[in-house]
């Protein structure tokens, strides 16, 4: 052993910086250097350079399409269009929720912005000059951009490629704009135990069309090698596996000579999970010119065609007994699609895991029933930053308790408190079929109750309505309250798959011969930090310095088969698929130590970062030691090396929870807001880097104030995108952004190797509700029950105005 | 947002400018600091096969603080005008107004000839040169002219200034003391849902001058003449302030945008008039 | 967007009517036309620049006319077409009255615009198109009445 003084234990914990280590991001050296690797900086020789020609209409038929003096352009080398793309019957190519898209216009536009012709050429100017001049000539239809008016008798025809009257993926349609409905529950009790009830409250919560934006917009490098036959693609993707396999399934190229690439990616937010013309027409201008060919969109492109999140108008009703006990909840959704039915969700849910809308609440019946709808807007319903349409969920049962308060003229707080699931019902059952892991509400709300000094703000709440009556202030006080249970980790495969695939995900450890290691996973990180912290789960699993792994991720040639990352669902699936791994190193790891310390393997144990000899500690073999004797030691019995792959198929979903409280003051007058507090308490199960945890939340509810306060994805009547720059769109700055105050608690979930749940977009799904909520409850004394976001100022002078508090 | 082609021009002085903008005639114009110009050109909607850029051009550069005027040469920055102290202690309106343009690294290169040339509604600074009497200086082929800044607006884009004449600086007198510019918007960097610039001068409780400016409630910047008589000879309580704002009610014609709808425009227009007056007045 | 005016013509209705359609003296009056052919009596095609600040957008309007009471009123309605900057469209009412002196033009128009041009201009339409139409009646009154021009 070395000279120096032997390290004590606490010393060689930290020196593992593992599991519940505030670790610097090991990406932020790369990142904050300008260092990063994304699909733009990707340049190869000869690469072309792919641009779109996109429909100023939201509805139109195409007459005809001249690309003739487009090709004249200099350096423009080819011009695609789906007439191109039929022989190869790519001009249409599947979603990911079981519906087709158009890769090309053929025949008709069913949004504006939607792809019509691809311009190849020498580099992006003349791709540029290319797309001005090929000349489409349109004959304009009517359009629809309310899915209420789209499921109308005499509604004009949108999908005209869908047989009338045939089923959809998700079952019959009973419209032709009509594309599923989604039941779960069971409606005649719910009916029956609402229609009953002492109290009802009914309402109509609207969560608007928005978009994830991220930082990077959607791009990718597709080079064909035709001498190897060999497809190499590089691309924002969040799950590459999957674009490997229905690149294959697409193109009829064998899965074998596809290889994905997601190299760095800019944020991902969902934005990035679905397969978009640009991937497809890069691809096969490629295999057509031979030359690798980039696309990357732009940022009007981005928010105007890439795929966008919520637009669901959830009608509720709830119902209680006098005293505030629920007894019955009840949710019909119109769930606006856009053209194409391009969610991405598992494919058994069209509606994602929308029925987790009972919330944290012990609700003894309840239903759901979702019907998609098609309209002229893009195509798209991704989880933003949340499960699949948990926050709309989420959004809906909170909004849906606060209208319920008014109805009971009761506090909002205890009557969340006294309709929480006890934790000793854990594991629940909910009405509407999930089995919840694991809670403890009631702790969560007293500990964010106490935080806030909750009985004192609605004592300075009420003063400030009084001085408001009396015309002294123009200012009220807002206290936004919401308790979401989330539902991640999507998921086990008896039930989640994605077009067939199952949703597990995988990791794969090699041990160096000195002791340090990499692992590959089947996700991909789009800033999440996966880098960080899966070595910090392995490390305090294998005993081996996080520092000293190396995390890989995004290479279909190299990384096992994975499901990507999306839905929160990298920690509790394929962290778990981690901890696995790292526990079949050390299953070996201990029968070498125990061959090497000349003792039966079970006369060893794990400590640390060594095996030590029970009742023997100064008899240990470091799992430095070990794994140089695995390669370089003959061992009876056991193979050489030290490798383990593990494919983890969750046995349930997990549920992470929290408590969240925003303080927001009002300006009645124009309309403006201040956050003077917001408090976010969460309960993610076992935490593994807090200070990453941290930054996710700080992050998730950055957008969960956009999304509230002022971020949508607007039409006008002729189906015009009205926000498609960053003007219009609203992505707060350091001015904008709230100050937060993080906290925790812990209750681990009891099936997950470590514990965890998830936590990456927790702050959005409570986030939403929580600002929300602070602006209803700031008019709630002057009469406000519902009032649809954003609440940007308008909207809320609109809303004043209405109460009739400007007169 | 990939551009045209164009040219690029850089002359050192306003002759080789003008002489450029002539030849090439509507298919030239001048930059300043681009950052209206650049996206539009990038997004295509703007084609300009001949680009001057007039950042070479040291005479158009300065801030003068005379005795009895103040000349700011047009190439001066939006961070020029908030950093230059006698400028400051001159007009204090500038700065304030200046600060709450788009965002530091827009004023590192927005400039406040470019901003009162555009002829964009949505900028800031045509409202507060009306509302200092400023005048402009523009150079063409025939030599210099002056127009004032409460003549120079036409509508969007329109101005007084015609294709082929550069304007090169403002001036304007040394203000009345009491100012504010009072602006409201959505975010960091937005165009006002409705600004005030507003000048008063006053002796003990009476108004003895006043002068009021709207931005973005029109197709030009609006001078609101009536709304400043009003004030004048008042003790600017509220009963004068609301007869101020009722007459700038006459004078806007807001339009609906993503900002909001007309009614909400008017009313926030009356709120950012009573608090710029009221500012300006208590530093009167 | 909508758009209403009233504008004095010194000049009897039937000629304010008979200028209003004819192709030469609308080429000369609508701003930034390039081309106008009169395909029928009904059927008109332009071809214009639009130019807005720094703004240039190259338009094909295709031109419905309805004379359904001439010369008291007719309708208008037409399509435009902007390429990649957008499009246009929209319908107009004119009505013509006989006051002393000459013609009162009373028109009504509502127009919709899609594309890049909406989604970047939308907020300056407004202004813009009450610019264009007043440019154009400025025009035609010098036109058409040449003694007012001095």
């Amino acid at each position: 052993m070395n000279e120096k003084a032997p390290l004590d234990r606490d010393e060689r914990i930290s020196n593992l910086k593992g599991m519940g280590c505030s670790r610097k991001r090991v990406e932020d050296v790369r990142f904050t250097q300008g260092r990063g690797n994304y699909v733009d900086d990707v340049k190869l020789p000869g690469m072309l350079f792919g641009d779109f020609v996109r429909s100023p209409y939201a509805h139109a038929r195409i007459k005809s399409i001249d690309t003739e003096a487009a090709k004249a352009i200099p350096g423009v080398i080819a011009v695609l269009t789906a007439a191109d793309l039929a022989p190869l019957n790519l001009h249409w190519m599947p979603t990911l929720a079981g519906d087709k898209q158009m890769v090309l216009a053929d025949g008709k536009v069913l949004f504006q912005g939607q792809e019509v012709a691809f311009v190849v050429a020498e580099d992006r100017y003349a791709a540029a000059d290319g797309i001005e001049a090929v000349v489409v000539d349109y004959e304009e239809l009517p359009v629809i951009t309310d899915p209420f008016k789209a499921l109308a008798d005499d509604a004009v025809v949108l999908r005209e490629d869908l047989e009338a009257g045939a089923d959809g993926a998700h079952g019959p349609r009973r419209h032709h704009n009509h594309i599923f409905l989604w039941e779960a529950g069971d409606k005649t009790t719910t009916e029956q135990a609402i229609d009953s009830a002492d109290v009802v409250a009914e309402e109509m919560v609207y969560y608007h069309r928005t978009h994830p934006c991220p930082l990077e917009t959607c791009g990718s490098v597709a080079s064909m090698d035709k001498i190897t036959g060999k497809l190499t693609l590089w691309g924002t993707f969040q799950a590459p596996h999957v674009v490997r396999t229905v690149a294959s399934l697409l193109s009829g190229i064998e899965e074998h000579n596809i290889r994905v690439i997601s190299p760095d990616i800019g944020g991902g937010f969902g934005n990035k999970v679905g397969v978009y013309p640009g991937y497809v027409c890069s691809i096969v201008a490629s295999i057509v010119t031979g030359k690798p060919v980039k696309w990357v969109e732009d940022r009007m492109e981005n928010l105007m065609a890439t795929a966008f999140a919520r637009d669901y108008w959830m009608k509720g009703r709830i119902s209680a007994t006098k005293e505030g006990k629920i007894t019955g909840l009840e949710c019909h959704v119109t769930a606006d699609h856009g053209a194409f039915d391009a969610c991405a969700d598992p494919t058994k849910f069209p509606a994602g895991f929308f029925h987790i809308c009972t919330g944290s609440y012990d609700i003894p019946t309840a239903y759901v029933g979702v019907d998609g709808v098609y309209t002229n807007k893009a195509p798209g319903g991704v989880a933003y930053r949340c499960s699949f349409r948990v926050t709309e969920a989420a959004y809906f049962i909170e909004r849906m308790i606060e209208v319920l308060a008014i109805e009971l003229d009761m506090d909002a707080a205890e009557l969340r408190r006294i309709n929480f699931i006890r934790q000793d019902q854990f594991p629940y059952q909910s009405a509407l079929g999930w089995e919840y892991d694991s809670g403890d509400y009631h702790t969560a709300w007293d500990k964010a109750m106490a935080a806030v000094g909750y009985d004192d703000l609605r004592k300075e709440q009420a003063e400030m309505v009084e001085a408001f009556k009396r015309g002294e202030s123009r200012k009220l006080l807002g206290i936004g309250l919401t308790h979401f249970t989330e539902i991640v980790g999507a998921g086990p495969v008896k039930n989640c798959d994605i077009l067939g695939m199952g949703m597990f995900d995988s990791c794969e450890i090699r041990i160096h011969p000195t002791g340090s290691a990499i692992a590959r996973l089947g996700t991909i990180s789009q800033g999440q930090g996966h880098a960080t912290t899966f070595a910090q789960i392995l490390a305090t699993e294998i005993g081996i310095q996080a520092d000293s792994i190396t995390v890989e991720e995004g290479d279909t040639d190299t990384a096992p088969y994975g499901l990507g990352t999306y839905g929160s669902r990298s920690t509790p699936v394929a962290g778990a698929a981690t901890a696995m791994a790292g526990r079949k190193i050390r299953a070996k790891a201990q029968m070498i130590a125990a061959y090497l310390l000349e003792v039966h393997d079970d006369d060893v144990e794990f400590d640390v970062d060594r095996f030590v000899v029970k009742g023997a500690p100064e008899r240990f073999k470091t799992m430095k030691e070990i794994a140089y004797a695995a390669y370089n030691q003959a061992i009876p019995g056991v193979e050489p090396g030290l490798e383990a792959v593990s494919y983890y198929d969750p046995p349930n979903m997990t549920y992470p929870f929290g408590a969240y409280i925003c303080v927001m003051e009002i300006d009645v007058d124009t309309g403006t807001h201040h956050v003077r507090q917001m408090y976010a308490l969460d309960d993610c199960g076992t935490r593994i880097n807090p200070m990453v945890i941290d930054g996710q939340v700080h992050g998730g509810l950055t957008e969960a104030y956009a999304i509230a306060m002022g971020q949508e994805i607007a039409y006008d009547e002729i189906g015009n995108c009205k926000t498609g720059t960053l003007m219009d769109f609203f992505i707060p700055t350091s001015f904008e952004t709230p100050h937060y105050t993080t906290d925790h608690t812990v209750t681990p979930s009891p099936h997950h190797p470590i514990g965890a749940k998830g936590v990456g977009e927790s702050p959005n799904v409570g986030g939403v509700p929580a600002f929300s909520n602070a602006v209803h409850d700031a008019f709630r004394a002057f009469g406000l029950r519902q009032s649809h976001m954003p609440h940007d100022q308008w909207r809320i002078w609109e809303t004043a105005n209405k109460l009739g508090m400007h007169a | 947002m990939i551009p045209a082609a164009f040219e690029y021009h850089r002359p050192s002085d306003i002759a080789a400018a003008l002489s450029i903008l002539t030849e090439y005639g509507d298919d030239a114009r001048v930059i300043a600091g681009g950052h209206s110009l650049v996206p539009m050109m990038k997004l295509r909607m703007a084609e300009v096969p001949h680009l001057i850029d007039l950042q070479d051009i040291g005479t158009l550069r300065g801030i003068d603080v005379g005795a009895d005027r103040i000349r700011i040469g047009a190439m001066t920055t939006q961070h020029d005008l908030i950093n230059h102290d006698a400028l400051t202690n001159a007009a204090p309106t500038i700065r304030e107004t200046a600060l709450q343009i788009a965002d530091p690294q827009v004023r590192y290169m927005g400039t406040i000839g470019g901003n009162v040339a555009n002829g964009d509604p949505g900028n800031d600074m045509p409202a507060l040169m009306q509302c200092l009497d400023a005048t402009f200086y523009l150079t063409g082929p025939n030599g210099e002219r002056t127009v004032s800044a409460r003549e120079f607006y036409f509508a969007a884009y329109a101005t007084d200034r015609e294709d082929d004449e550069i304007l090169t600086a403002i001036e304007f007198a040394h203000p009345m003391p009491g100012f504010a510019y009072e602006k409201q918007k959505r975010k960091i960097g937005d165009y006002a849902t409705a600004a005030a610039a507003v000048l008063i001068q006053r002796d003990g409780e009476r108004c003895t001058g006043a002068s009021i400016a709207m931005t973005n409630l029109s197709d030009t910047p609006v001078f609101a003449e009536d709304a400043a008589a009003t004030l004048v000879g008042t003790a600017v309580d509220s009963a004068a302030i609301a007869a101020a704002i009722e007459a700038m009610q006459q004078a806007i014609d807001p339009s609906e945008d993503n900002r909001g709808p007309v009614p909400f425009k008017r009313h926030i227009a009356g709120v950012v008039l009573q608090r710029a007056i009221e500012r300006a007045w208590s530093r009167a | 967007m909508n758009l209403s005016d009233e504008i004095f013509i010194p000049l009897p209705r039937d000629q304010v009517y008979a200028a209003l359609n004819d192709a030469d003296i609308l080429r000369d009056c609508i701003p930034g036309c390039e081309e106008l052919i009169k395909h029928s009596d009904t059927e008109l095609e332009t071809k214009l620049v639009l130019k807005i600040g720094p703004v240039k957008a190259k338009f094909s309007f295709d031109i419905l006319l309805s004379p359904d009471a001439p010369p008291e009123r007719f309708t208008l309605s037409g399509e435009g077409n902007g390429g990649t900057a957008g499009f246009a469209k929209g319908s107009a009412t004119v009505e013509l009255k006989e006051v002393d002196g000459g013609t009162n033009l009373v028109y009504e128009a509502s127009a919709d615009i899609g594309g890049k041009l909406a989604q970047l201009g939308g907020r300056l339409i407004q202004g813009t198109a009450k610019l264009l139409s007043g440019k154009f009646f400025k025009a035609f009154a010098a036109r058409v009445v040449p003694e007012n021009v001095d």
